[in-house]
């Protein structure tokens, strides 16, 4: 593996007196699909709020290159998130009161761009992710399938380098999975953005280059880098 | 930032149904509010306009140099119950003041009218009016010189023969006098309260309009989040979003206002209209409604927000159980009480007085969404048992009043204000002889004054106009008592008419009747004590005392034996004279002030008119005033005040129903999951529907028990100030009551259809 982009080493994190993360490492390098996988409850997502710098952990430290999310305030993280990282989750996490061009010009436009060259690039997004025909609907008009390959045209319009995708295929059914999980990686890997993806279905899984196991909030093996 | 906030006007427009009715209710309580603000603005100037109007015809009476007088001589009198102000003048040169609005001053037999006595003598009908005033229109007046723009007024040319009059008077210059039109303080506290009443409400549906849909607005912003938006970026978007609900509040606040002012010509209170032009609001007053309305809004979006942490992925909110904290509540019932009692320290009327009564009102008011969380709070925590339905509801209100009582806050205030104010009203109604006064309390006879020895002659012009039951002549004689302590007047009858209206066979002039009990320790005096008569020269407003006069024994005598034919403001209740030997002069003489009283039949509304139009030979040497209009007056402006409240509350109780139907159905939304999932498990739909009924009827019950409390003690605060007995009209406080349990039962009823549509299976699957 190269030099990973972007590692959590020994990553503690607690929801009251609920472990979540114990002693959790795991790194990613540019271009690579790792696919994070466990059972439910095993800490899978937290880990990937950790490593995006969602969720601070309370031990252990997360780097992006050089630099130490841990010690990042909320407005740098922020601005991380905005140009450098991306996002699909399962559901909800496109804006309903914007149609899906604009939903997919938001992290440009937070970023200043102008609105014509944000929806500009949105288009052309939504083009290689097949939905262009959608981009005046609102998420709510659009099929699970559909709403989710704008979701993967919101996280790349960035050309982020790391794209976090937790349950990207959970609601949808097979056909669409497969859909959303084709286009995802190879476009991820046409613009060398790495990407961690969270999943427990082994099919999904097998989109990725590597896998990682978490149980009981410590990955299976350390990461030996 | 420009696009931060451009993202958040972009959320608050195009945002779908949800969004497009947030902004709707939002910016229609935002209107209200600006609307009435404005409103309130424009009072001040109001009043100015109008006084400074009433300026311009005040007149001077003091000699000016090288100025001729013009002989003015007011006559008041009625048509159709709408007051006239005729004013007829004579030149007493050609240097004469010219009366205000007119070119010149009217030639005997012309006349200068006011527009809206022109159009009523032009009417078809009013042929009474045309002989009453026959004289030629050379001019109208412009409304700029008229107080009201309804005014039925005229300048009338007159003869010299005006000029020895009593009550004609040497006008030097008009204008110059302020006229104070300052409200009566019980109409002032009456329109404080109406005011502070109809702006609570609208105040607590707009911070509850910033909360609907919060649930989504709370997904939207953690969706920002997630893609790179910082804390301070969602803030700034949700400033946006509410300030763009503001600004189209504004909008439609500036729109009702205008519209309102374009109708105000049309609508007369108390006989009172107002200019459109004159309802402007004071400019800075303006501007900080238009400023501070937009920063209210947002302050309340980031109040909505100051316990919640947007991360991106979801909101938290501080959920820890939150002790509800009772003083601070009640200190803002005791700080409103205490203003109320307080009320500045100062008189009726005073600015102090009306910003204490204002914030004292308001502060009253607000307790009553401020004491109802905790309220509802308290009453549901010890609840145990119970069928399903109920066990259901009393858990989700053990887990969280706050938001239900939050929601019924606005049904809450409204009940609370207009159980005030229907109070308020119904009191002062009651001391006007009660909202259902007999027609015989609101016309209830007609006094005349005629010029000097024109007494005999007006009594025989009006006693066989149809309608009229009695009228006779009364004079009243002012005496001073020896040492000019006292004064006493007393009303003069002659013999002719004591015989015609006591059972009296033997009358002999120079007695002292007494009717009834009525018994000279009445008025101070003692039978062989001497007094005198009490002078007063009109012109040259000077008193000095006349004849001397030794009081005589009282004659008793009973009730008026023609009583049925007199009403209580013509009827003769106390002690009277008659003319004697060395004593008085006859009662037709100037020294006694003649005046004639006419008994009219109470049921016929145009014996006035008939009774002024038999009069139109006396021409100016009569004048006439109509007892019971006044009042009648008053309480068609309380019934006006009334409707007006009634249709207020009403709007804003639809207004406070609305935003209660849309929590509710967000309520549903939110809470869809778990609600199928119950309905899955066996619960009946009936038991879910039920107990969606408990969570919105526990708190409105509540509610309206606070209501209750708050509105009629905000009455006996107020109505102390006007030392007016309060009387609770029940009958309205049962239909406020009965109002709101029909909205809280209709707004039930719309959400069922959205139950069972949540409660289907269907709402289990993610997808």
């Amino acid at each position: 593996m190269n030099e990973p982009l972007l590692r959590g080493v020994d990553l503690r994190k607690s929801f009251g007196q609920t472990p979540a993360l114990d002693g959790a490492g795991m790194g990613v390098a540019a271009g690579e699909v790792v696919a994070v996988m466990g059972p439910s409850g095993s800490g899978k997502s937290t880990l990937l709020h950790c490593l995006a710098g969602i969720v601070p952990p309370d031990g252990g430290t997360v780097s992006y290159g050089d630099r130490d999310l841990t010690a990042m305030s909320d407005k740098e993280r922020s601005a991380l998130r905005r140009s450098e990282f991306g996002f699909v989750f399962q559901f909800g996490q496109l804006v309903p009161e914007l149609s899906c061009i604009e939903n997919v010009a938001l992290p440009l436009r937070l970023g200043g761009a102008k609105r014509k060259a944000a929806e500009q690039a949105a288009r052309e997004w939504l083009a290689r992710l097949e939905v262009d025909q959608l981009a005046d609907k609102r998420p709510g008009e659009v099929s699970g399938g559909q709403g989710q390959r704008v979701a993967v045209a919101r996280a790349l319009v960035t050309r982020p380098r790391v794209v976090f995708a937790d349950e990207p295929t959970g609601a949808l059914d097979s056909l669409n999975g497969e859909q959303v999980m084709r286009l995802l990686t190879a476009t991820a890997r046409e613009t060398g953005a790495a990407v961690v993806l969270v999943t427990h279905e082994a099919r999904v899984a097998a989109y990725s280059d590597r896998e990682v196991i978490v149980r009981d909030g410590r990955t299976r093996e350390p990461v030996v880098i | 930032m420009r696009t931060d906030l451009g993202i958040g006007v972009r959320l608050a427009v195009g945002g779908g149904r949800t969004a497009m009715t947030r902004l709707v209710l939002g910016a229609i309580g935002v209107g209200v509010a600006v609307a009435v603000l404005l409103l309130a603005a424009s009072v001040g100037p109001l009043m100015q306009a109008r006084s400074e109007r009433a300026n311009l015809t005040t007149v001077s009476t003091e000699a000016i140099a090288g100025v001729d007088p013009l002989y003015e001589h007011r006559v008041s009198a009625e048509h159709r119950g709408d007051g006239l102000s005729l004013r007829y003048v004579n030149a007493g040169g050609p240097s004469s003041p010219v009366p205000p609005g007119a070119d010149r001053v009217p030639a005997p037999g012309e006349a200068v009218v006011s527009p809206a006595l022109a159009e009523r003598l032009a009417e078809p009908g009013a042929a009474d009016l045309r002989q009453r005033l026959p004289e030629r229109v050379i001019g109208t007046l412009p409304t700029t010189v008229l107080t009201d723009p309804h005014d039925l007024t005229a300048y009338l040319g007159v003869g010299p023969e005006v000029r020895a009059s009593d009550r004609t008077t040497e006008v030097y210059s008009y204008g110059g006098f302020p006229v104070d039109e300052s409200l009566d303080p019980t109409l002032l506290l009456l329109v404080l309260l109406g005011t502070v009443a109809l702006l609570a409400p609208v105040f607590v549906f707009t911070a509850a309009s910033t909360r609907i849909a919060g649930a989504e607005r709370d997904r939207r912003l953690s969706a920002l989040r997630l893609v790179g938006a910082d804390s301070r970026q969602v803030r700034r978007i949700a400033t946006a979003e509410a300030l763009v609900s503001a600004v189209v509040g504004l909008v439609v606040g500036a729109g009702l206002f205008f519209a309102g002012r374009a109708l105000a010509p049309g609508v007369t209170i108390s006989g009172v209209t107002v200019n459109s032009a004159d309802v402007t609001p004071i400019w800075w007053l303006a501007v900080a409604v238009v400023v501070l309305v937009p920063v209210l809004a947002v302050l309340t979006a980031q109040f909505a927000l100051r316990r919640t942490i947007v991360e991106p992925l979801g909101v938290v909110r501080f959920s820890k159980p939150i002790r509800r904290r009772l003083l601070w509540r009640l200190g803002v019932a005791a700080a409103g009480v205490g203003l109320l009692f307080w009320h500045g320290g100062v008189t009726a009327g005073h600015s102090l007085w009306v910003y204490s009564i204002t914030a004292g009102a308001a502060l009253l008011l607000f307790s009553v969404p401020a004491l109802l969380p905790w309220v509802v709070e308290r009453s549901v925590s010890r609840v145990r048992g119970g069928p399903t339905s109920w066990q259901l509801a009393v858990r989700r209100l053990q887990l969280d009043a706050g938001t239900s009582a939050r929601v019924v806050g606005g049904v809450a205030v409204v009940l609370a204000g207009a159980i005030a104010l229907q109070s308020a009203l119904y009191s002062q109604s009651t001391e006007l002889g009660g909202p259902q006064a007999s027609p015989s309390a609101q016309n209830s006879g007609i006094e005349l004054y005629p010029e000097a020895g024109l007494s005999a002659e007006a009594e025989r012009l009006v006693a066989g106009v149809p309608g009229v039951r009695q009228a006779f002549t009364e004079g009243t004689v002012t005496f001073v008592s020896s040492a000019d302590e006292d004064t006493a007047s007393i009303p003069v009858y002659d013999c002719a008419t004591v015989q015609r209206l006591f059972a009296v066979t033997d009358c002999a002039p120079g007695v002292v009747y007494g009717v009834g009990d009525t018994n000279l320790q009445d008025y101070r005096m003692q039978a062989g004590e001497q007094w005198w008569v009490y002078e007063w020269d009109h012109k040259t407003k000077t008193a000095t005392r006349g004849a001397s006069w030794t009081v005589p024994q009282v004659r008793s005598i009973p009730e008026p034996a023609v009583s049925g034919d007199l009403d209580s403001s013509t009827r003769p209740e106390s002690l009277f004279v008659t003319p004697g030997p060395g004593f008085v002069p006859d009662v037709t003489e100037g020294l006694v002030t003649p005046r004639i009283r006419v008994s009219v039949d109470v049921a016929d509304q145009g014996v006035a008119d008939r009774v002024y139009a038999a009069l139109a030979p006396l021409s100016w040497q009569v004048m006439g005033v109509q007892w019971g209009s006044r009042s009648g007056d008053d309480r068609a402006a309380f019934t006006a005040i009334s409707r007006g409240l009634l249709i207020g509350s009403v709007f804003t109780l639809l207004l406070a129903g609305l935003s209660l139907l849309v929590l509710a159905l967000e309520h549903i939304r939110e809470r869809r999951r778990p609600l199928a999932v119950l309905a899955a498990s066996g619960v009946p739909t009936g038991a879910l529907g039920r107990s969606l009924l408990w969570q919105i009827a526990i708190p409105i019950a509540v509610g309206v028990v606070i209501a209750i409390g708050a509105g009629i003690g905000l009455t006996a605060l107020v109505l102390r100030l006007g030392s007016t007995p309060m009387v609770v009209d029940w009958s309205s406080v049962g239909l406020m009551v009965l109002a709101a349990a029909v909205l809280a039962g209709l707004v039930w009823a719309i959400t069922l259809p959205f139950l069972r549509g949540a409660t289907r299976l269907t709402s289990l699957r993610t997808e």
